[in-house]
């Protein structure tokens, strides 16, 4: 009782927060200036870009997998560095400082979001070096981009399996260490983009994106074709060997997936759909999951409301495990490329999924965040 | 019911004046440029970065103006055929995916040309009032 009287209060400051911005940013009401160019370097050669997140969840009732504790997250500061040489060449960074992240006390975390080196040989062909994002399905090359999904967070149950269930796991590593092949064609309204990509795939013995410990390669593709501005379908698939040492059976991870984003006018749907199979090194059983989101939003002004729908199914054996979601919440936005979110997220898990192994096997969880991009 | 006839076609004059007015931006590039004009569908690829070369190999270097601009709310629903926000929102997704940047952005109309007399690969929009004669005007095909 007593956390949720703590969390209401805290919920309503945030609120009054936001409103009391509203209103200084409606009177002012002028757009900033662009940035200056730094001394030494062509404005148009390097570009800082970024975001800054903190967000809050919680979870009312006793039992669940959410936060009961609405505990306030400095999720992420992300900085992306981007230098474009006078030539074909672009070298892109990305600088992920998650959750406060300070060395000295051995919290939090930085991270290399991505890191590769590009050369543009035409639009249509772009060769890429490095560490980057596995370009697989809608969400993981956007990660923590808020301002570019309706919902608080990317879907679990297309993207975070494991999450939400025991023997749930990724459908592709977040990153990829190796080459990438990339670019756009197009014809009048209508555009077709591709990339392709090998590499060094996930390793749990070594640094996945120095030392390959597995001489067969990971190898992912995905194609989005896009018939007017209004309108996108995708596929993508990935594939990776899966070794330990003194291992006897090599394992795989094979993963589909599709999408479609449709935004005519004020509208906002998306649907996704993936599904994959995953051996383990010398195990004997190969398990599959299947993972959905569908979601519609409105924009309403500053206001976009929205509904989504989540559903993973994994199987593993004579296991099998189910989750859903029933999502709603609004995202109102404070300015140009501030963004509030607050969501209400209904999980509930099947009788054998062992993640959801508590009275019930449903929960709430209300979910926020204050967005910033630039 | 007369009184609704004068209301309407008071409307249709003053939204025919915006429209007037929204055809007042001009694009400008280099005098070096050959080309002496512009498809509209390759207008649009260029400031979304989808067309990065001229004819003649050389890479395009398109000019913006800030997001408060008028001229670029013009340019945004007449070539890019979106709102500036949304116009914005595909940058963002750009930026935050690691794939394009958007074009440089000048202060204003002056500097525009001045980036473009100064930059022989360089494309840009102003209002008329702020061509000069060391610009370059491309016609809309």
């Amino acid at each position: 009782m007593r956390a949720k009287s703590r969390f209401i209060v805290f919920f309503v400051a945030m609120l009054a927060a936001a409103a009391v911005y509203a209103q200084d940013s409606a009177a002012n009401g002028s757009s900033s200036p662009p940035p200056p160019a730094l001394p030494g370097i062509p404005e148009e050669r390097l570009s800082i870009n970024g975001y800054f997140n903190v967000e809050s969840d919680y979870q009312p009732s006793a039992y669940g997998l959410g936060d009961h504790n609405a505990s306030v997250d400095v999720d992420v500061f992300e900085l992306l560095i981007n230098y474009k040489g006078p030539d074909k060449f672009r070298v892109s960074a990305a600088l992920d400082l998650e959750h406060g992240t300070d060395t000295e006390f051995i919290q939090g975390h930085l991270t290399t979001g991505w890191l590769f080196m590009e050369y543009a040989h035409s639009d249509a062909l772009k060769l890429r070096v490095g560490k980057f994002l596995t370009p697989f399905g809608v969400f993981n090359e956007i990660h923590g981009a808020k301002n570019l999904f309706l919902a608080r967070d990317e879907p679990r149950a297309t993207l975070k399996p494991q999450k939400i269930a025991k023997n749930g796991y990724r459908y592709a590593p977040k990153w990829l260490a190796g080459a990438e092949a990339t670019g756009e064609l197009s014809f009048g309204k209508q555009s077709i983009e591709y990339i392709v990509a090998a590499g060094n795939g996930d390793q749990t013995e070594t640094n996945p994106y120095e030392q390959d410990n597995n001489s067969k390669k990971a190898t992912t593709a995905r194609i989005q074709y896009s018939p007017n501005d209004n309108l996108l379908f995708g596929v993508s698939t990935y594939h990776d060997y899966l070794t330990v040492a003194g291992a006897s059976n090599t394992g795989h991870v094979t993963s589909y997936g599709a999408h479609a984003h449709y935004t005519p006018g004020q509208w906002r749907f998306l649907y996704e759909l993936t599904h994959g199979s995953r051996r383990l090194p010398s195990a004997l059983l190969t398990g599959t999951e299947s993972g959905q989101v569908a979601e519609a939003g409105y924009v309403f002004g500053k206001y976009t409301p929205y509904v989504q729908w989540q559903g993973l199914n994994t199987s593993l054996g004579t296991t099998k495990e189910k989750a859903n979601a029933y999502i709603g919440g609004v995202d109102v936005a404070l300015g140009r490329h501030f963004v509030y979110k607050v969501q209400d997220a209904y999980w509930t898990g099947s009788s054998l999924n062992k993640k959801f192994d508590f009275p019930g096997r449903h929960y709430h969880e209300i979910n926020m965040a204050f967005f910033y991009a630039f | 019911m007369k009184r609704v006839i004068v209301v309407l076609i008071a409307a249709l004059l003053a939204s025919a004046a915006v429209l007037g007015e929204s055809g007042n931006v001009q694009v400008i590039v280099n005098p070096a440029n050959p080309l002496t004009s512009i498809d509209k569908t390759d207008l649009s690829k260029i400031f979304l970065k989808k067309l990065s070369r001229w004819p003649n190999g050389q890479p395009t270097q398109p000019v913006d103006l800030p997001e408060g601009s008028s001229a670029r709310a013009q340019f945004s629903s007449q070539i890019l055929g979106k709102a500036v926000s949304a116009v914005s929102a595909y940058w963002q997704q750009q930026i935050f995916a690691g794939k394009e940047l958007p074009p440089m952005t000048k202060a204003s109309e002056a500097e525009i040309v001045a980036y473009v007399k100064a930059n022989p690969n360089s494309i840009g929009y102003v209002s008329t009032a702020s061509v000069t004669h060391e610009v370059k005007v491309l016609a809309l095909k």
